[in-house]
């Protein structure tokens, strides 16, 4: 082995070609993208000299204007009436919008029990008024069968919803239809969460599931698994995980210290909310969310708005503890696509979020979100930054083109301005 | 590798930006496109990175002081550059895709199989290549670029008791890796 690796370099370059792989085409490009890049616009915008002169003059001309101001209002007579202070009463922010995370309906078939559940997170940057809930029952039949076109859900009393908390509820029903099939519940509930005097979130739940007896039988023995087992079988894989073998060259203690952090049993009390029906970006308080969650969040807080993980993909790259878990959606149909995945790094939060979307989708959602900060035609690549949270959206077409798929992406980027270089 | 060469005896001193820049691409740049290669084994990411490497090159060249060499400096930003992808979400997601949809034809990872009709000098450029990158960097540096180990350690900003400690375990994983592929009629021969 020795001797090969003394003659290491002659077999590589024969390997990676044996021409040249750097052209004149590749010193071309370079130079031209030196000349469109920014610190040459830059370095002939030195030459405007008027530009700093303005700049001070108008600086001047409002310190003059802040000086006048100042002083006039300290004339001013104090018997004047004070509108002003009158106006300035401390206004109390409530949240005015909660992001649905999760919602399903199981219906067990022998006991004929509608189980309607869900979660929702207040991702404003306020607290919310006490919320309450109630079910619309938005099909006729339904309705009739139950006896009701709504139903409350009980809430704790002065239920506030801290910024970034969520609300889980639930309401099981006995539902007396003759003939139940898979479209019995389509389009059929819909859940309300509202306060005093505003409805802060509503929303149709489609993703139904019908247990069979044994089904149930079987969920609820694996709700019974001791802890103690769980934590015998700390360095095991989870049950529900799905954990890419080939992937993983060595870092094996990495990964038992991954499974380890979602193997508390807090966590996993946590059930499966997935798949999602639809994956809602939304934007408050100065942040992207997806369902629910952004950057920066860590895995606990993200499993208690998501749900348990699909799949735990561990990264080659051994310089730092990469991990991506990953959440099924029904957006699309053949893998990976169908995952919205979240990247760790070091097992610590949240860094990147991403998802895909057809052009359909995706086309909708920038309809959504506004004006966009950069678009770069030539890759069909849109970006939206917030400047407060320093989060970028990167809505670009997929690794496969042949699939007409758009990746979604959500990642802090400190100084997105790079991306305006690029013609 | 001459070692003048090595302590980067190559001088910019008097150019322009402009001529240093096309200079220093006529002198590494063959070199450097084929280092970003052996890191990231995707010629379209190795020739963007490249030009990153130049264009970075290019903005930092008023800071380069003339008494750290200059083949170092150029390296170390190549080799900064191609951890940067390796780490970035574009590369993970890419590697997250090819595993399941397995589109990387022609790629190092998929050449695994098929490999009895393969040259010996094939499997071991696939053996260095499926290296974890910190195992691969330094056989690459040490054995393919002939930098010394205190080069390395400069290049890599890691002490020399690790380069000296991983350049011994990525030896071991490159033989373990090289018979594995069926090398020399899988290491009966070695």
């Amino acid at each position: 082995m020795e001797k090969k690796l003394k003659d290491l370099r002659q077999t590589l370059d024969q390997q990676i070609s044996t021409n040249p792989v750097f052209t004149k085409k590749d010193e071309e490009n370079i130079l031209l993208s030196i000349r469109n890049s920014s610190f040459n616009k830059k370095a002939g915008k030195k030459k405007n000299i008027f530009l700093p002169k303005l700049l001070t003059a108008a600086l001047f001309a409002g310190v003059v204007f802040t000086s006048y101001t100042l002083i006039d209002t300290y004339l001013e007579p104090q018997t004047m009436p004070d509108i002003k202070k009158e106006n300035k009463k401390p206004k109390v922010h409530y949240a005015q919008k909660l992001t649905q995370a999760s919602s399903t309906l199981s219906f067990e078939v022998s006991k004929r029990e509608l189980t309607i559940s869900g979660t929702v997170v207040n991702t404003t940057n306020y607290n919310s008024e006490p919320v309450q809930a109630k079910v619309n029952i938005l099909d006729e039949d339904v309705a009739k069968a139950l006896g009701a076109e709504s139903l409350i859900i009980e809430t704790p009393t002065n239920q506030i919803l801290k910024p970034d908390e969520s609300y889980t509820f639930k309401k099981v029903v006995t539902v007396d239809l003759g003939i139940i099939d898979e479209n019995t519940f389509k389009d059929a509930v819909e859940v309300e969460i509202y306060s005093k005097e505003n409805i802060l979130t509503s929303f149709v739940i489609n993703d139904i599931t019908y247990l069979s007896k044994e089904e149930k039988e079987v969920e609820s023995q694996e709700e019974n698994t001791s802890i103690e087992e769980k934590n015998v079988e700390s360095t095991d894989t989870p049950d529900n995980t799905i954990i890419n073998e080939e992937v993983l060259e060595e870092p094996i203690e990495e990964l038992a210290e991954e499974s380890a952090i979602v193997e508390k049993p807090e966590e996993i009390k946590e059930q499966k909310k997935t798949p999602f029906d639809k994956v809602n970006v939304s934007y408050q308080g100065g942040k992207y969310y997806f369902n629910g969650v952004t950057t920066e969040m860590t895995l606990e807080e993200t499993v208690k708005v998501l749900g348990l993980y699909d799949q735990k993909y561990i990264s080659e790259i051994e310089y730092d503890a990469q991990s991506t878990y990953s959440w099924k959606t029904k957006i699309n149909d053949s893998p990976p696509y169908e995952f919205l995945s979240i990247n760790y790094m070091n097992q610590d939060r949240a860094f990147t979020l991403s998802f895909h979307l057809k052009k359909k989708e995706r086309d909708a959602l920038i309809q959504q979100l506004g004006k966009p900060y950069h678009i770069h035609e030539r890759s069909e690549s849109v970006y939206f930054y917030s400047e407060s949270s320093n989060q970028l959206l990167d809505i670009s077409r997929g690794i496969a083109d042949s699939k007409d798929l758009y990746s979604v992406d959500l990642r802090i980027k400190d100084d997105p301005s790079y991306l305006k270089d690029f013609k | 590798m001459k070692s003048e060469e090595l302590r980067g005896s190559i001088s910019i001193d008097g150019m322009t930006k402009d001529d240093a820049i096309v200079y220093l691409m006529r002198c590494y740049g063959e070199e450097i496109k084929r280092l970003v290669y052996t890191f990231v084994k995707n010629w379209q990411q190795a020739e963007d990175i490249t030009q990153d490497v130049y264009i970075a090159l290019y903005t930092k060249l008023d800071t380069f002081r003339g008494e750290s060499a200059l083949k170092s400096w150029i390296y170390t930003i190549a080799i900064n550059k191609s951890k940067d992808f390796l780490k970035s979400w574009s590369y993970r997601k890419l590697a997250f895709t090819d595993k399941f949809t397995a589109n990387s034809t022609g790629s190092v990872d998929s050449a695994e199989y098929g490999v009895i009709s393969k040259s010996e000098d094939e499997l071991l450029y696939q053996a260095v290549l499926s290296l974890p990158i910190k195992y691969r960097e330094v056989i690459l540096l040490h054995y393919y670029k002939e930098f010394s180990i205190r080069e390395i350690c400069g290049l890599l900003k890691i002490s020399e008791s690790t380069v000296k400690t991983r350049l011994s375990r990525a030896r071991t994983k490159l033989q373990g890796s090289y018979i594995h592929l069926g090398g020399e009629r899988n290491g009966k021969k070695t």
